[in-house]
C-alpha cells in the first residue's frame, strides 16, 4: 500500500520514476490530491533545506522542481474534480530578464521554485523592456516584480523600470527584487529596489518574507 | 630588487617565485574600446582596432603586465565546437544582432527548443559533433576573416612580446566539453540529463574532449600560441555538487590540461562562478602550468591556501565595483587580495572590465597593485 511518508522520502531522494509512480498509485487508491500535494510540498521544503546546507546543489534543485512540475500535471485535474479550492496564491510575481540580456538560467530556476511554493508567476522571458514590466505589474496587480540580469549593463534597464514604476504610481504597491551574478547591495541602492540576490533559493526566501510582511 | 620587465615578472609569478611586485592585468577588451572612443563592435571585428584600443588604455594607465592581443572576434568565430563559437551556438554579436556598443550575448534555450535534443546524444555518438555546425549567425565570409586574422595576430603578438616585453594574456582558446554540452542542451535540460542519462552524457563528453584536444593542439601550432584559455563556468559548485564535478568534469579538464602542457602550451584556467568547494580537485591540474582566473564568486584567499604551491592566481575583483564603487573601496579590495595571496609570488591582480567602466576606479586597481604590491 502506498504511503504518504514514503512519497515525501522518494521525492527528497529525487527518484523521478518512483515518485511519479507513487503519485499515480496514490491517486488510483483514492487518496485526495490535496494530501498528495502536501506531501510533495513537504519534500520540497526538505530539498530547500538541503540546498541551504550544501548537501544539495543546483542540479538537485532543478531535478526537484522538475519532478514537482510533472506531479502537478497528474494532480491538477484531480484538484479540480475534488472541487478543491486549492491554496490561495502565495503571492503574484511578475518576472523577466531585462532588456539587452538573454540569460535566464537563474530566473528559470527561481520561477520553478516559486511556482512549486504556490506563487502565481507571470514569466515574461528574456530581453524584456522596462515598459513591458510595468504594464504586466499593473495588469496583474503584482505583489512582487523580479528582474534578472547577468550583464553589468543590466543595471540601466533595471533602474529605468523602477523609475517607470514610480512615474506610474505603482512603486509603493509592488516590492522589487533583482537577481543575477553582479547584483549586490551597492547595485540595490543605486537602482532603488527592495532586495537583491544571486541565489534562486535565497530569492524564494526573500519573496516569502516580503509576502509575510504584507500580511 | 630592480624593476623587471612584464615578461620576467609574469614568468616568476607563474613559476610561483617572488618577483619585484604583484602583477596587474585587467581583462578589459570592451572597457578599452569605450576608453579609446571606439564601439564594442569595432574592437570585436578588427584586430588592429582592438590592439589600438588596448594600447591606448595601456598607455593611459601607465602599463599593465599582460597584453590582450587583439583577437576578441576569434573567440566567437572559431569554426570549432566551443562554448563561444557562433558556428555552434546562438551568439548575438554587436554590430550584427545587437547594437554596436552592446556586448556579445548568448541566446541559450535553457528549457524550451534547445539546439540539441535528448535524441541527439545518440546521433552525436553515431555521426560526430559536426552536425551542430551551422551558418545560423555566421557565414563563409567569417571563415575567411578568421583565416586572415592569423598573420595579424602574429604581428600583434610580436609587437608586445618581443618589442615591448609584455606577454600576451592568451593567444588561443580551448573549448570546455561540459560547458559546450550545457549550452547546446540548455542548462536546465543538461542538469536533468546528468541524472537521467549519465552514461550518454559521459560518452559524448569523452568524444568532445578528444576533439577539443586535437583542435587545441592544431590551433597552438597554427598560431604559434603560447597561452590558451581553458574555461569553465558551469561545472562549478554554483551548478553541480563536488561529486558530479568529479564524475562529469574533472577527468576531462585534467586530460585537456595535461595534453596541452605536453604540447608546450601554458593555460589560463578561466574558471568563473564558485569554485571554492572544488579547489582541492584543482591540484590534479599540472603544477605551474599557467594561471588560475577566478571571479568574485570564488574565494581567492582560500585558493591561495589550497593551491598556493601549485598554481599562480589571477583575479578576482568584482566587476560591478568599477561601476558602483569608490576609489577607497577599490583600494581596500586590492589590498585585501594582496595581503591574502601575494606572499612568495603567484598573484596577478585582475578584473573583467566591461564597456563604460570608470577610468579612475580601474586606474586605482592598477596603481595600488604597483605600489602596495611591491615585495
Amino acid at each position: 500500500m502506498s504511503t504518504i511518508p514514503d512519497l515525501t522520502e522518494l521525492f527528497v531522494n529525487l527518484d523521478e520514476a518512483l515518485t511519479l509512480d507513487r503519485v499515480r498509485s496514490l491517486v488510483a487508491a483514492g487518496v485526495r490530491a490535496r494530501v498528495i500535494l502536501d506531501a510533495l510540498t513537504a519534500g520540497m521544503a526538505i530539498v530547500g533545506e538541503r540546498f541551504g546546507t550544501h548537501d544539495y546543489y543546483l542540479a538537485e534543485l532543478v531535478m526537484a522542481a522538475e519532478i514537482f512540475e510533472q506531479a502537478m500535471c497528474e494532480l491538477q485535474p484531480r484538484l479540480e474534480l475534488e472541487a478543491e479550492p486549492g491554496r490561495p496564491a502565495a503571492g503574484k510575481i511578475v518576472i523577466g530578464t531585462v532588456k539587452g540580456d538573454l540569460h535566464d538560467i537563474g530566473k528559470n530556476i527561481f520561477v520553478a521554485l516559486a511556482r512549486s511554493d504556490g506563487f502565481a508567476v507571470d514569466d515574461l522571458g528574456i530581453d524584456v523592456p522596462p515598459a513591458t514590466f510595468v504594464a504586466h505589474v499593473q495588469r496583474n496587480s503584482a505583489d512582487i516584480l523580479g528582474m534578472s540580469g547577468i550583464l553589468t549593463t543590466s543595471i540601466e534597464p533595471m533602474a529605468e523600470t523602477v523609475w517607470l514604476l514610480e512615474q506610474a504610481g505603482l512603486r509603493s504597491r509592488v516590492r522589487v527584487i533583482v537577481g543575477g551574478l553582479p547584483v549586490d547591495e551597492r547595485w540595490q541602492r543605486r537602482i532603488g529596489c527592495d532586495a537583491c540576490t544571486n541565489d534562486a533559493y535565497a530569492g524564494l526566501k526573500l519573496v516569502r518574507a516580503m509576502m509575510e510582511a504584507r500580511r | 630588487m630592480s624593476d623587471m620587465t612584464a615578461i620576467e615578472r609574469i614568468e616568476k609569478h607563474i613559476n610561483l617565485q617572488q618577483p619585484d611586485r604583484v602583477a596587474v592585468a585587467p581583462m578589459g577588451g570592451y572597457y578599452y574600446a569605450t576608453l579609446a572612443g571606439m564601439s564594442v563592435a569595432d574592437v570585436l571585428t578588427d584586430p588592429w582596432k582592438c590592439d589600438e584600443a588596448f594600447e591606448y588604455a595601456y598607455n593611459k594607465h601607465g602599463g599593465f603586465d599582460m597584453a590582450e592581443g587583439g583577437f576578441l572576434l576569434s573567440l566567437y568565430l572559431a569554426p570549432l565546437p566551443d562554448p563561444f563559437s557562433t558556428f555552434y551556438l546562438d551568439w548575438h554579436l554587436p554590430g550584427r544582432e545587437r547594437p554596436p556598443d552592446a556586448i556579445p550575448n548568448l541566446n541559450e534555450r535553457a528549457r524550451e527548443q534547445p539546439l540539441m535534443t535528448e535524441a541527439d546524444y545518440d546521433l552525436v555518438l553515431k555521426e560526430g559533433f559536426h552536425r551542430f555546425f551551422s551558418f545560423r549567425r555566421a557565414g563563409a565570409g567569417d571563415l575567411a576573416r578568421m583565416a586572415a586574422m592569423a598573420p595579424v595576430a602574429a604581428q600583434i603578438a610580436h609587437k608586445w612580446r618581443d618589442e615591448r616585453q609584455v606577454p600576451l594574456m592568451i593567444d588561443g582558446g580551448l573549448g570546455d566539453p561540459f560547458g559546450l554540452l550545457s549550452e547546446l542542451r540548455g542548462n536546465t535540460n543538461f542538469l536533468l540529463d546528468l541524472r537521467r542519462r549519465p552514461g550518454k552524457v559521459l560518452e559524448v563528453l569523452d568524444i568532445l574532449c578528444d576533439g577539443m584536444i586535437a583542435a587545441g593542439i592544431n590551433q597552438a601550432k597554427m598560431l604559434s600560441a603560447r597561452t590558451l584559455v581553458l574555461g569553465s563556468a558551469r561545472a562549478s559548485a554554483d551548478f553541480v555538487s563536488p561529486k558530479m564535478f568529479e564524475q562529469f568534469c574533472l577527468p576531462f579538464l585534467v586530460r585537456m590540461a595535461h595534453a596541452m602542457v605536453e604540447a608546450g602550451c601554458r593555460l589560463q584556467y578561466h574558471f568563473d562562478t564558485n569554485w571554492t568547494p572544488l579547489l582541492e580537485y584543482l591540484k590534479e591540474l599540472p603544477p605551474k602550468s599557467g594561471y588560475l582566473h577566478l571571479d568574485e564568486r570564488s574565494d581567492i584567499i582560500a585558493a591561495k591556501r589550497v593551491l598556493g604551491d601549485h598554481l599562480c592566481l589571477f583575479g578576482n575583483l568584482k566587476p560591478s565595483l568599477f561601476v558602483l564603487g569608490t576609489e577607497a573601496e577599490v583600494e581596500r579590495e586590492v589590498k585585501t587580495i594582496i595581503d591574502g595571496c601575494a606572499a612568495g609570488g603567484g598573484l596577478i591582480i585582475s578584473a573583467e572590465l566591461d564597456a563604460g567602466f570608470r577610468f579612475e576606479l580601474v586606474d586605482k586597481m592598477v596603481q595600488v597593485t604597483k605600489t602596495y604590491g611591491r615585495y
